[in-house]
Parts: structure tokens; sequence; C-alpha cells
């Protein structure tokens, strides 16, 4: 027997060792089902939701008098690897794929409960649309009140049933700013799916889900930034026609390492052009924070080490080069960037989770990332004090809408938020114990916010008072 | 939609071998229940509107996907010992069993698309085309996924790889 059939041998051994050595009771059953009973009356109730039927059939009876380009229902979709360079004048042969739809809102389906919504994205302070699972199948999902009666629109997301499912949703602007036409919908997998090294689509949509046109790329695609102001979740100033920005985190699939990566798409994500890479990243980890036309932030966490470290870097050039900025807690490789404004930015640092908790530091800069103060900071054997950041949780996603205003949305944790620059917290508001918290935070302007939760939907109009929307 | 006793008998036909597959990627027994759970809550329409061919396959592949999802809060898996440290008082499986083998801090340390080969090749016995299948790559990179995880196990045991 050679060595490593041995190994094989014991590996096999113990898993199964290891697996039957797992205690399950007789109750699991039942708490299973119990779960799934639980749903099924969530998405009954949804259904017999007034507000959300009257939207519907007023949603279907304008889309009657001016019908728009797509076909509910009957998806159109065209799979189209990424292309670059001279390869994407081939592509540009179909421009009628991509011509934005005169009226983008298609008609809405069907109403879908805030429990089924697996994230969300905001252009102002009433609209906004949701990745959302309806009977198995990822739909998108408009509002047109706040997120209190959400619709399901167009047509399913054309996914594969094998590979890593979209869990991301960014809304670009079109036109000049708030209020302009929504010109697309972005679904992509986003830094969820760990040690994906494989390639991963991006599903577009620029007919209001309508129809989807599905894009590959070699890695994860780790976050999509559209032109500063065109962006949703951008506070900034009114929308232009710009580049479309694509994190692409590096992979080793089929055995070819690919580095992190920056594409740029100049006509809305039809055809990609790849940049310079970006070095040092490892795991498909990390996060995409565009400050400008041309000026971008990536935090990269390389888990390829033993002892995990994160990279900030920032390109002023659109992604042709990159320079390494100093990040003031590179060991704490769990971070997330905010930027309020070009020179405002916001940094949440995590150490890896044990248990529901995780050491943080927050910090805030006030010149670009140059220089950093640190804001706040909690260690995981320091003991809870009130008004302090709390180590219950993991940082999910963050949203500052000023240099003192910072909302933390916390997974198996509260929301937490600050308004005094760091110095005092408090949660947003508070969530069932054992309950899987929350998993992202969005502001469209300094007061009117959500929070996505485990337990549905949360929002605010003042930035104050939060109010649960579902779940 | 299925009669409720399909609900049932669905659960408790997939239930022990999903939720073994669930812990042994992601190591710790609450998450676990809580990952097949939600992966039977989210198939089940699929299920039962009998979308599903390979319904088996399907909740593998599902939890498969689950765990590294729930990872995005625990976005690697190297720290064990830290884990231990910053807990001792609490007594799971991992706890009674560890001091008993070394490969288990071996395989967690590996890197999820790894550790998810190796599970599915030398836990649930697939071949190497069903893992492909499972973890929608190619059979060429679930090849090399397994080299390298058993030369890394190899490097972690040392001596003791080989018994």
């Amino acid at each position: 027997m050679t060595r490593m059939s041995e190994l094989e041998s014991k590996l096999s051994s113990q898993l199964h060792r290891r697996a039957d050595a797992l205690p399950i009771d007789d109750g699991v059953p039942d708490r299973i089902v119990r779960r799934i009973r639980v749903r099924q009356r969530r998405r009954r109730a949804a259904l017999v939701s007034a507000p959300a039927v009257i939207i519907a059939v007023v949603a279907l009876a304008t889309a009657l008098v001016a019908p728009s380009g797509g076909h509910p229902g009957r998806p159109r979709v065209s799979a189209v690897p990424a292309t670059h360079g001279p390869q994407s004048a081939a592509a540009a042969r179909s421009p009628s794929r991509f011509a934005p739809s005169p009226g983008f809102d298609s008609p809405a389906l069907a109403p879908v409960g805030t429990n089924d919504l697996r994230w969300v994205d905001f252009v102002s302070p009433t609209r906004g649309w949701a990745l959302a699972e309806v009977d198995g199948q990822l739909r998108v999902a408009h509002t047109s009140d706040a997120g209190h009666a959400w619709a399901v629109v167009g047509s399913p997301l054309p996914t594969s049933p094998s590979g890593p499912m979209p869990t991301r949703l960014v809304v670009a602007l079109g036109g000049n700013g708030i209020g302009a036409n929504v010109a697309g919908l972005y679904a992509f997998t986003g830094a969820n799916v760990l040690g994906s090294d494989t390639a991963s689509r991006l599903y577009l949509s620029r007919d209001g889900a309508a129809s989807w046109h599905v894009v590959e790329f070699p890695g994860p695609v780790l976050g999509i930034a559209p032109p500063p102001g065109a962006g949703s979740s951008t506070l900034g100033p009114p929308a232009s026609e710009g580049e479309l920005w694509a994190l692409i985190g590096s992979s080793t699939n089929g055995g070819r390492a690919s580095p992190a990566q920056l594409e740029v798409s100049v006509d809305a994500g039809r055809t990609w052009r790849r940049s310079a890479p970006i070095r040092g990243g490892g795991e498909g980890v990390g996060s995409l924070t565009r400050v400008g036309q041309r000026r971008g932030l990536v935090v990269l966490q390389n888990t390829a080490s033993r002892r995990p470290t994160s990279l900030l870097l920032e390109t002023t050039d659109g992604g042709t080069s990159w320079q390494q900025l100093a990040d003031p807690c590179s060991d704490l490789p769990d971070q997330q960037l905010s930027a309020p404004s070009a020179s405002e930015l916001w940094l949440a640092c995590g150490s890896e989770p044990v248990g529901n908790l995780q050491a943080k530091s927050v910090y805030v800069s006030a010149n670009a990332a140059r220089t950093w103060r640190r804001a706040a900071s909690v260690g995981l054997t320091q003991p809870a004090s009130a008004g302090s950041l709390s180590r219950l949780g993991y940082i999910a996603g963050l949203a500052a809408t000023s240099s003192h205003d910072l909302w933390l949305a916390l997974g198996r944790g509260p929301a937490e938020m600050t308004t005094d620059a760091g110095r005092t917290w408090r949660p947003a508001f508070s969530l069932p114990a054992g309950t899987g918290g929350s998993d992202e935070v969005t502001f469209v302007d300094a007061t009117h916010g959500w929070v996505l939760t485990s337990r549905g939907l949360w929002h605010t109009a003042d930035g104050v008072r939060w109010e649960s929307i579902g779940g | 939609m299925a009669d409720a006793g399909g609900l049932e008998e669905l659960v408790q036909l997939h239930h022990v071998r999903l939720l073994r597959l669930a812990y042994v990627l992601c190591g710790n027994e609450a998450e676990a229940e809580d990952i097949v759970a939600d992966v039977f809550a989210r198939a089940w329409p699929r299920l039962s509107q009998g979308k599903v061919d390979e319904p088996a396959a399907y909740l593998r592949r599902s939890v498969v996907n689950a765990v590294a999802s729930w990872r995005r809060h625990r976005f690697v898996v190297r720290r064990d010992e830290s884990r231990r440290r910053a807990e001792p008082l609490v007594a799971d499986t991992e706890e009674r069993t560890a001091e008993r083998d070394r490969l288990w801090p071996a395989l967690r340390a590996l890197p999820m698309a790894q550790r998810q080969v190796v599970v599915l090749r030398f836990l649930e016995d697939l071949s190497e085309a069903d893992t492909a299948a499972t973890l929608g790559v190619a059979p060429g990179t679930v090849k090399s996924r397994t080299a390298r995880a058993l030369q890394a196990l190899r490097e972690s045991l040392g001596d003791d790889a080989d018994v």
C-alpha cells in the first residue's frame, strides 16, 4: 500500500468516526419540520398582504397600458463569457439585448414577504429592489413604499443549480441622479462563498429583470461599483455616465492561478476590460469601495498564510495601477469600508469569529485613507459595558452617512450605531437571542436606512427610530 | 404541494446524513443543525413540486453551498486553537474527541475548497465525478484539490500521517 493510500484510509476512518460522534437527538426532525411550516405560514401571510396586492395590481395595470420590452416569466438569457480587449467588438454586435427599456419597472407579479429577501438595495427613501428566494427560485422584488410591501418583478435569475448562488444585488442609476431612471440590476455572488476559487457569474438586467444577461468571470465576483452617484448605496454627486467596475477575487480555477483584479466596463456590463492584477489577495474575500470616477479602494484578505492579514489598496487611475496603503488593523482581517464622501472613510475590522464573539476595531479617516484615527475597539475577552462597541456578532456590513454617523450590521448579533464618531455605541434595535442577526445595512441619505436581518427587514426614516417590517 | 407526510418522511430520510456532513464541514453542532434546517426549508418548495430529480444529491449540494455561505461570517478556519482557548468551557463533540485524533485540526485548517473535496470524497465516499458535479467544478479540479489537501495533511501530521 502506498503512503498516500494509507493516509486516505486513515482520513476516511477518522472522518466517519468524527461524523458518527455527532449526537443527534430525536427532536431534530420535528424542529426542522416546524421551521419549514413557519416559512410556509409566512409566505401565505405575505400572499394576502393587502398593500402588496394593491401595488401589484396597479403596476400590472400600468404595464398593460404601456408595456415594456420584457416578457415576464419568459427569460431571455444570453450566457457570454467576459470579453476583453479586441474581443469586445464581437460581443458588441448584439446591442439590442442591452438597450435600456424606456419603462424600467417590470410588471409586479406576486407579493413576497421580507423573510424571503436575501439582499436589498434602495435608490431613494421609498424605492428599492431586492434579491428574493421564491419557491426555490431567485427572483428580483421591488418596493415603492420604503420596503413595507414587496412584489416580484420580471423573470427568475437563470442560475446554475451547481454553481454558487448570487447573494448580492446592486442597482445602478442612470440619467442625472435621484429620480432618474434605474439603468441596471447586477446580481452576483459576493464574498460569502468562500473558498470558491471557481468561476462565477454576474447576472445583469437593463429592463427591470424582464431579461437577464450572464457574464462569466474566472473568479468570484466580490463587488460591483457603478460610477459615483449612479450607485444606489453611494452618497455622492448626481449620477453620470461612466465606468462600471467589478472586483474579481483570486482563483485557481482549473489549476491556473488568477490574481484578484478589477474588471472595467464602459457599456454597462456588456464587455469588460481587465485591469492590472491586484497582488496579495488570498481566498476570494474582499470588498470594493469606489470614491470617485477613477479612484477606488479595495480590501483583500490574504488568507493563504497561516496567519491571515488584510491588505488595503488604492487605485486612482481606474484600476490601471494599485498602491498599498497603511492598514491600521491589518491583524484583524475581516474588514469593510464605507465612504460617506471622497475624503471621509470608515474602516471596520474584525478578528476571526469565536462563538458569537468577534474582536473589533473601527477607524475613521478624514483625509482619504492617508491617516486613520481609532474610533472604537473591543477585544474578545473584554466585558460588555454600556455605550461601548459590542464584541457580540460578526461584522456583516457597515454604512456611514457622515464622519460622525455609522451603522454596523452584525451577523449573529445586533445592529450597532454611533452618532458621535465612535465614542458611544448602542444597538439600533433588538433582535431575539439566537437569531441569525443582521446581514446588511444600507442608507440612501443621512436618515433613510434599512437593515436586512434573519427576522425580516428593519427601516428608519429619521436615523434614530427603527421599525420592523415583517419577520 | 405534496402532503405533509412527505415532508416529514423526507426529513427523516436525509437529516442524519446531512447533519453529519454539515458538522464535519463547519465543525459546530448547533450551526450544523441551523444549516440543515435552512437547507430543508429552502429546498422543500422545489422538492415538493417534483422539480428535483435526485433529492439526496440536491440536498447534499445545498448543504455544501450553505456551509460555504455560512462561512462569510467565519472567513477562515485556521484557528481552531484560538477557538478552543476562547471557549474553554464548551464541551461539544469537538472537545470530547479532539485529543483522540490529530487529523481533525489538520483537516479544519484546510481551505474550505480543499476541505469540501476531502469530505465529499472520504466521508460521503463520492467519486471524483460526483464530487465535481456536487461542487460545480471540473473533475480535474477535484483531483488537484484532493492532491493539495492530502499534501497539506501530510505536512501537518508529519510522521503521523501514515500509520
